[in-house]
């Protein structure tokens, strides 16, 4: 089993080389299309003018541009992209349909020399021909494979040595007592595990242990009861919150803008999402079935990309993770603007969290300890200007700091009303 | 007697215990005691409505069973102020020609605040430095990345057009007005403004008034590097068309 494993990856390992080798070959003798400087000056223009409305292959607020080269001759390319509204006046056929088509959306003109339109077409022409080589695919696939390969042999040689060392032990331990019987030392009595149970002091010590651990259980459980910490229920929509806020950074408050100005957060309606799913129709790990739910609630049609007129719109229905209870007030803007709170003060890591549960107790231990220890900071904070005694005091050195508590944090009526 | 309390005693531990399974975990909400002082009458943010007996029939009292209701036809929040420009390419001249930010461009507050919008809102597509180059697009996520503001055609983009684009989005840009209120997108063109200034200011080295004159689109780019300061016919000018337009942008 060993050995095979190991010819097999070494076999695999060889391949590999042989196959990037020859990959590598194929590469630098032939003198690619995607490396001729008029497509890389097309590159250039193309993504710094034309990606916000058009793709290749794909049509957004424009259409797609493959094989546009053919479909119209150079001349009526250079006047409608220098000034297509003009032309559309001027009543050109080909100008008024795609106007039409396109719901009378107005391309920018665009006033450029003609060989730099020139560079675009080529570019365009080379994406549209030219598949793109997925370089590196095959390795890519192949490595992962190679590391489990290797930790499964790993923890064989593990286990081995473990059975070995155990093995060894007990040898050692029975040639000892053969020993220490021969030349008639004193051998220590054993102990059975049935003596050991009954022991008064073993009852005692455990029952002691037993009392305490189930002891603290039972009282942390009694406050935990009513709290949801840890709660994680699954959402209608499999939404990462570690692709959007931890790998794609986007702002919290981009999508929860109701942090920063009033009670609660917000959840984002549909039209945000739409904002970058217009474009982003296809996600890494469920593919088009997560994001169609969207495009499903707000009634948004893929093929055309434009919104279905007269399309009942459905909400999508989240399940609410956090819940506080009626007695008690609370306010995002109020630990968000006033007090500079970064979201994850209270609700963990949520950029790291696949499927977000709720992080904190949300218990009133755990809210009075925070405003204990919180320092406010005064520092160019118009809010807390009021509080001008504490202003002087800090000023003198007669207060090292501030905490919420000083400022009334834990006064009832402050969350209770 | 002792050995009987003892058992009590640990019996009840024992089942106080177990309310480790009444926590939540998962899809699993927990248990609650007492549940009416935990979820209120009243009805709170995104919450079910609740079905009523009238006449002995229970009747949901909301559309969908659904609390949150979109205002009645016809009326309007307090201090909303219309947008009288239409989305349509010549709604779009029109905003450009009439609308200037009622805030004053050069306030430090307004250009923090400013700032703090942007970052949340725009940079994430446009940059934090406005190059067109945000996360999700040099991440390769984005397939459409946004032009930089320092195009030359958008570097003297009026402010009218960029109030009139966050309001109704525009190309591929979604619109921004759920988000943001009339007051904080003028904090952000403001910002985008005082970047682009900042960069005509160093480019051709004009002083940073005038350069925020020519991104305003009030002065020509210049064309060769001049040391001429403000120019006081300019300045009046601006002051007298904020006069005009500050009956159609109103204030929130």
């Amino acid at each position: 089993m060993k050995i095979l494993c190991n010819t097999k990856s070494r076999i695999a390992g060889l391949l590999l080389i042989l196959l990037t080798f020859l990959a590598l070959q194929t590469n630098s003798f032939a003198q690619t299309p995607r490396e001729d400087p008029v497509y890389l000056k097309g590159e250039t223009i193309f993504k710094a003018n034309c990606t916000s409305c058009h793709k290749v292959h794909d049509k957004l607020v424009g259409p797609a541009l493959a094989g546009v080269y053919d479909k119209y001759d150079s001349e009526w390319l250079y006047s409608w992209i220098k000034n297509s509204q003009a032309m559309v006046e001027a009543g050109d056929p080909d100008a008024v349909k795609i106007f039409n088509e396109y719901n009378g959306s107005v391309m920018t003109a665009f006033n450029i020399p003609n060989e730099e339109i020139d560079a675009v077409l080529q570019y365009i022409k080379v994406e549209t021909e030219v598949p793109v080589v997925a370089d590196g695919g095959p390795i890519g696939e192949n490595a992962p494979q190679e590391g489990s390969q290797m930790a499964i042999f790993l923890a064989i040689i593990a286990l081995i040595l473990l059975a070995i060392m155990f093995i060894l032990n007990r040898v050692t331990g029975t040639l000892n007592e053969l020993v220490r019987e021969k030349m008639g030392m004193l051998v220590p009595e054993k102990w059975t595990f049935g003596d050991l149970m009954k022991s008064k002091k073993v009852i005692t010590l455990a029952s002691l242990a037993l009392i305490i651990f189930v002891g603290y259980k039972t009282v942390d459980n009694a406050q935990r009861l009513g709290r949801q910490q840890n709660y994680q229920p699954a959402q209608p929509i499999k939404f990462s919150h570690e692709l959007h806020a931890g790998i794609n950074e986007i702002e919290c408050q981009y999508c929860h803008a109701g942090a920063a100005k009033g009670k609660s957060a917000m959840i984002p309606s549909a039209n945000v999402c739409m904002n970058c799913h217009k474009a982003i129709k296809e996600g890494p790990k469920y593919g088009t079935e997560e994001i169609a739910k969207i495009y499903n609630a707000i009634g948004w049609d893929v093929e055309n990309q434009a919104y279905i007129e007269g399309y009942e719109q459905k909400p999508i229905e989240w399940i609410r993770i956090h819940n506080l209870p009626d007695h008690v007030y609370f306010s995002h803007a109020q630990h968000v603007t006033a007090g500079q709170l970064e979201c994850q003060t209270c609700h963990g890591e949520v950029q790291e969290m696949e499927e977000v549960y709720q992080y904190s107790s949300l218990g009133m231990g755990w809210c009075v300890n925070c405003h204990r220890n919180t320092e406010v900071d005064f520092k160019g904070n118009d809010y807390y200007q009021i509080y001008e005694k504490f202003h002087e005091q800090m000023k003198s050195g007669e207060m090292k700091k501030v905490t919420v508590e000083d400022i009334g944090g834990v006064e009832c009526q402050k969350c209770h009303y | 007697m002792y050995k009987r309390d003892f058992l009590v005693l640990f019996f009840t531990c024992i089942a106080a215990y177990f309310l480790g399974a009444c926590q939540a975990n998962g899809d699993f909400t927990g248990r609650e005691y007492m549940p009416d002082m935990t979820h209120s009458k009243a009805y709170e943010p995104y919450v079910e409505g609740r079905t009523v007996m009238i006449d002995g029939d229970s009747v949901q009292l909301f559309p969908n069973n659904q609390a949150a209701l979109k205002p009645v036809a016809g009326t309007v929040s307090r201090g909303y102020v219309p947008y009288y420009f239409e989305d349509t390419a010549e709604g779009y001249e029109e905003a450009g020609r009439a609308l200037v930010n009622p805030l004053d461009a050069y306030d430090k507050t307004v250009l923090e605040q400013g700032k703090i919008a942007y970052e949340i809102n725009c940079a994430i597509c446009h940059g934090a430095k406005g190059a067109g180059d945000g996360p999700i697009v040099k991440s390769g996520a984005y397939p459409a990345p946004p032009p930089s503001y320092f195009r030359e055609d958008i570097l003297v983009l009026p402010e009218g057009k960029m109030f009139h684009s966050v309001h109704y989005g525009k190309n591929l840009m979604g619109s921004y007005a759920s988000q943001l209120t009339k007051e904080e997108r003028w904090k952000v063109i403001a910002y985008i403004k005082n970047m682009q200034a900042e960069k005509i200011a160093k480019d051709y080295k004009v002083s940073i008034e005038d350069a925020h004159q020519v991104a305003l689109g009030k002065k020509p780019i210049p064309t060769e590097v001049t040391e001429e300061t403000t120019d006081e016919a300019a300045t009046e000018e601006a002051e007298v068309s904020t006069e005009d337009s500050t009956s159609a942008t109103g204030e929130e």
